[in-house]
């Protein structure tokens, strides 16, 4: 992939630290991008991070790193942590997980939670979580191809 | 955390969160249970001061919504762009629908009250 821009930071584990993550992201997105791709976009960020936060880390210090490319077709979001790695029960829940269909799921049966999986596969167009060397990465890929066609990215 | 006031029969209830996430969610839910529980359950749920949930968050939206059904209603109003792009990706706009002001999910609701 031909990277046009990216950037990284590492935060600590902290909900708190959001902010400085999604100024992240917010800096190698294009300006011409549409705005509702941007908060999709953002929306995942948050889920990946809540769950390094929560999920790898279980709420304790440590640390997350993520890294944004960006070329004429893709975005490309990784969320690194070095904290306890997916089970593979989660691993399959990201490998399958999908959102309610309210037109077949009785109102009274929607679930409470478990929406994060759901919402990463309904956005993005590839998700890959990796794993090894005390490191997890997820990775998250959107295609943005059709619109970066007509506005080239300048280079940095 | 929460403000929450009842004219005309109906409830509005607004969390003090400008993220509402894993975090507060928890107290969300115990909030809204407590006044379905209660018997109010036609209810104006305004996060004109929240700019961003996360899916935990939405958890306890729907939480709420169920704790309000079959009989009840549990709107939205001042909604972010974020929280509707929330709603939008997972369908839940059709739940939870949203409106603009407090005033106008009120006027929504008042043919619900008994």
């Amino acid at each position: 992939m031909k990277t046009a821009r990216r950037a990284a930071v590492r935060v600590e584990s902290r909900a708190e630290a959001f902010p400085r993550i999604h100024a992240t992201l917010t800096s190698v997105l294009p300006p011409w991008l549409p705005e509702s791709v941007r908060h999709r976009l953002a929306i995942c960020l948050g889920e990946a991070f809540q769950n390094a936060v929560v999920h790898a880390w279980g709420h304790e210090d440590g640390w997350v790193e993520v890294r944004v490319a960006l070329d004429d077709d893709h975005v490309v979001i990784d969320v690194v942590d070095g904290g306890a790695g997916m089970t593979d029960a989660d691993r399959r829940r990201l490998a399958t997980a999908e959102l309610p269909d309210l037109d077949r799921i009785p109102l009274s049966a929607l679930p409470e939670g478990g929406y994060g999986f759901g919402i990463l596969r309904s956005v993005m167009d590839e998700i890959e979580y990796t794993s090894g060397r005390g490191r997890n990465r997820l990775r998250m890929t959107k295609r943005i191809g059709e619109s970066a066609a007509h506005t080239p990215v300048e280079p940095v | 955390m929460f403000e929450e006031w009842t004219r005309d029969g109906i409830v509005t209830l607004r969390p003090n969160l400008e993220r509402f996430d894993t975090a507060t969610a928890p107290e969300f839910k115990r909030k809204i249970h407590e006044i379905a529980d209660r018997g109010d359950r036609i209810i104006v749920l305004d996060l004109s001061r929240t700019e961003y949930i996360d899916s935990t968050a939405l958890g306890a939206l729907v939480s709420g919504f169920k704790a309000v059904a079959p009989d009840g209603r549990l709107v939205l109003c001042g909604i972010s762009v974020a929280v509707e792009t929330m709603l939008s990706i997972t369908r839940m706009d059709r739940i939870l629908p949203a409106f603009p002001d407090e005033e106008s999910a009120r006027e929504a609701l008042a043919g619900s009250v008994r």
